[in-house]
């Protein structure tokens, strides 16, 4: 997805005077002149200016579109493998705690594999063999405290 | 010194520290090989592997697996005309034009020998300099250090490919995501919005691994797989004749080792900018530049050797001063202050051994690049055909363990996935990722000094160029910063002089 460099700027502009106004509620230092804000009011003025040059110069350069939309937009496919991504990263954060690595990590693999056209009837034991492996390289030789979930009864 | 080095020698040759350099490079060498794995990318995922580790094996493998995967980039370069790493990219058409010459073998080994003996010119550079300039940077006041980095990031709004305007909206939005948290001179939590997680800020690996391995996940997702047509031919013997291109184009070697040293060293800017300008140089200096496009091994050489020399190079300012050379000096600044060996200049005095020790796996890196890097060669068509529905899809669930593995906490994974697609949409947009990265890490410390001088001043702007080498580093940095206007005022008057004179005649 790409924005019209005039949109971005607005965008940096609202992002920067935000930031600004947010900074003027810090509390100053005591016996100090300068305090915890002015970092933060320098970096938003930064980006303020940074977005008023953008719509400067995407004024003069003009652009059809305020959102131009990469090719792969019109193709359901890609817009499915970039929701399907997304969302299981969103999925696994939810369901990790609850289900445990094991069945999380499976499906996971399985859905992702699935929608990238790996052959059907690799997609099961390729998904399974890797959760194990990360499995047994996280939790066993890194003891990273990976959940067990509903698998709770069987873990080691 | 003597005892110092030879204390470094009996760690290195721990066989955990060897086992990880082996490891390591294997690793890396298949990073660098697959088209869409970057060596960045090896690094954010070494750091969770490495986190239980001794300081010195988790060094090791960044050192090993970058070295291996910069020069690994060459290979598909060579044999598909896909840049494995975007190191590669400057020189992958001219590599691919050398096969269809039926030069694989010529191209292959001059990627491989003088990757390494790039790798070994920076090297040398690097063991020679850091110590030096660590007794010149004991000095530094909190003056100096504030305008070392001001004049780092500079560097980086201006090396950076594209507009410095978006380079520094980039920089600017790194520096945004630094102040998050309280860790800051007043210890005032700030954008925190209430959250615990965010009150030590965010945490740089599962930001890291979010910007330079979700978002390469996300780009292959949308892009349509093309399966890669691998060649069947078989890849000969690739070390003969490379005496010779040695003997024919040493000038060429020798430059694009010190221009990737130098660009190296520059903060913000690392092997793939390093690959390109001497490629660049390298056409303008050749005495055959009809050449060039057509399969000719001379901006291979040249090129070749200055990724690997800025790869080494890099790490200098990291070590001496803590200012990263480059976004996988970034990371590795983030691994040293784990491991508590917090980078600057004491770093030479209180840990000599460590620090000789990293020199040595340097050494030891780029010398193993030669008969690891030959392997990997004999055995790419085989690696190219691992197939990358499988491996993205893997590599996805292998960063949500790492960045959970941190801090063992979820929040982390959704730190990742936000930041995967902040970087995937900067890139779409072509705002450079290079300045985030690096303000994202040095926002603090710029702060820090910034306010430490300040109070030293006690307010007054003319302390911060009171001391020589503070005064001589901010005017260097105003130039910088200067020069875009005065390049914008000299263009206008000329514009306007050619204006008059057309309209006088």
């Amino acid at each position: 997805m790409r924005l019209n460099d005039t949109l971005s700027g607005w965008l940096m502009l609202i992002l920067g005077l935000t930031i600004v106004a947010c900074a003027l509620t810090f509390p100053p230092m005591p016996g100090q002149n300068i305090g915890p804000a002015l970092f933060p009011q320098i970096i938003g003025g930064g980006l303020a200016f940074c977005g008023v040059a953008l719509v400067r110069s995407g004024r003069r350069a003009g652009g059809p579109a305020w959102v131009e939309m990469d090719d792969w937009v019109g193709r359901p496919r890609m817009v499915f493998n970039f929701a399907l991504v997304v969302g299981a990263l969103v999925f696994y954060a939810l369901a990790v705690d609850t289900l445990g690595f094991f069945i999380t990590g499976f499906v996971f693999l399985a859905g992702l594999f699935f929608s990238f056209g790996v052959r059907r009837r690799w997609i099961a034991p390729v998904a399974a063999a890797v959760t194990l492996a990360l499995h047994f390289g996280f939790y066993t030789l890194l003891r990273v405290p990976l959940p067990w979930g509903w698998l709770e009864r069987f873990a080691w | 010194m003597m005892q110092h080095v030879l204390e470094a020698f009996r760690l290195v040759c721990d066989p955990l520290v060897l086992g990880v350099v082996l490891g390591s490079a294997l690793f890396g060498l298949f990073v660098g090989a697959m088209p869409g794995l970057t060596a960045t990318m090896a690094v954010a995922l070494l750091v969770p592997v490495t986190f239980n580790l001794p300081p010195l094996p988790a060094i090791a493998a960044m050192v090993t697996a970058t070295a291996m995967a910069i020069f690994a980039g060459d290979i598909p370069g060579a044999l598909l005309r896909i840049p494995g790493t975007p190191a590669s990219a400057a020189y992958c058409d001219e590599a691919y034009a050398m096969t269809r010459n039926g030069e694989a073998e010529t191209m292959l080994g001059a990627g491989l020998v003088f990757s390494a003996i790039g790798g070994l010119f920076g090297t040398v550079v690097l063991v020679t300099t850091a110590p030096a300039l660590a007794e010149v940077a004991l000095k530094f006041s909190s003056f100096e250090y504030f305008w070392l980095v001001t004049l780092g990031l500079t560097c980086a709004v201006f090396i950076a490919p594209g507009r410095p305007l978006k380079g520094l909206a980039s920089l600017l939005i790194g520096l945004l995501i630094a102040t998050v948290g309280f860790e800051n001179p007043a210890a005032y939590p700030r954008f925190t919005f209430g959250s615990d997680e965010l009150m030590s800020g965010f945490q740089l690996t599962p930001v890291m691994i979010g910007m330079f391995a979700v978002s390469e996940v996300i780009r292959y997702a949308v892009t349509r797989d093309v399966p890669l047509e691998v060649p069947k031919q078989g890849i000969g013997r690739i070390f003969r004749g490379q005496g010779a291109l040695l003997r024919k184009y040493p000038l060429a070697a020798l430059r694009g080792s010190a221009l990737g040293t130098v660009v190296g060293a520059l903060p913000g800017a690392g092997a793939d900018i390093a690959a390109w300008i001497s490629y660049g140089l390298s056409k303008r200096f050749s005495k055959t530049p009809e050449k060039y496009g057509t399969g000719h091994v001379e901006g291979v050489i040249e090129a070749g050797s200055a990724n690997n020399s800025a790869l080494s190079a890099a790490w200098i300012p990291a070590l001496v001063f803590g200012v990263p050379g480059d976004s996988i000096t970034a990371i590795v600044i983030g691994v040293l202050y784990l491991k508590g060996m917090n980078p600057g200049p004491t770093i030479f005095i209180e840990n000599p051994q460590n620090i000789y020790a990293v020199f040595i796996i340097f050494f030891l890196a780029n010398l193993l690049m030669l008969p690891l890097g030959w392997m990997a060669i004999k055995a790419a068509k085989n690696v190219l055909r691992v197939p990358r529905n499988v491996l993205m899809p893997v590599i996805l669930l292998f960063c949500v363990v790492g960045a959970f593995a941190i801090n063992n906490s979820i929040f982390d994974v959704g730190v990742m996935l936000a930041f995967g697609l902040l970087a995937w949409f900067m890139e779409a947009n072509r705002f450079p990722i290079a300045p985030t990265i690096l303000g994202l890490v040095l926002g603090g410390m710029l702060e820090q000094n910034f306010v430490t001088s300040m109070i030293k001043a006690d307010g007054a702007p003319g302390a911060f160029f009171g001391r020589p080498i503070a005064g001589t580093l901010g005017v260097a940095t105003l130039l910088v910063w200067l020069s875009p206007l005065a390049l914008r005022w000299r263009r206008g008057r000329r514009a306007a002089r050619a204006d008059k004179v057309a309209r006088v005649s």
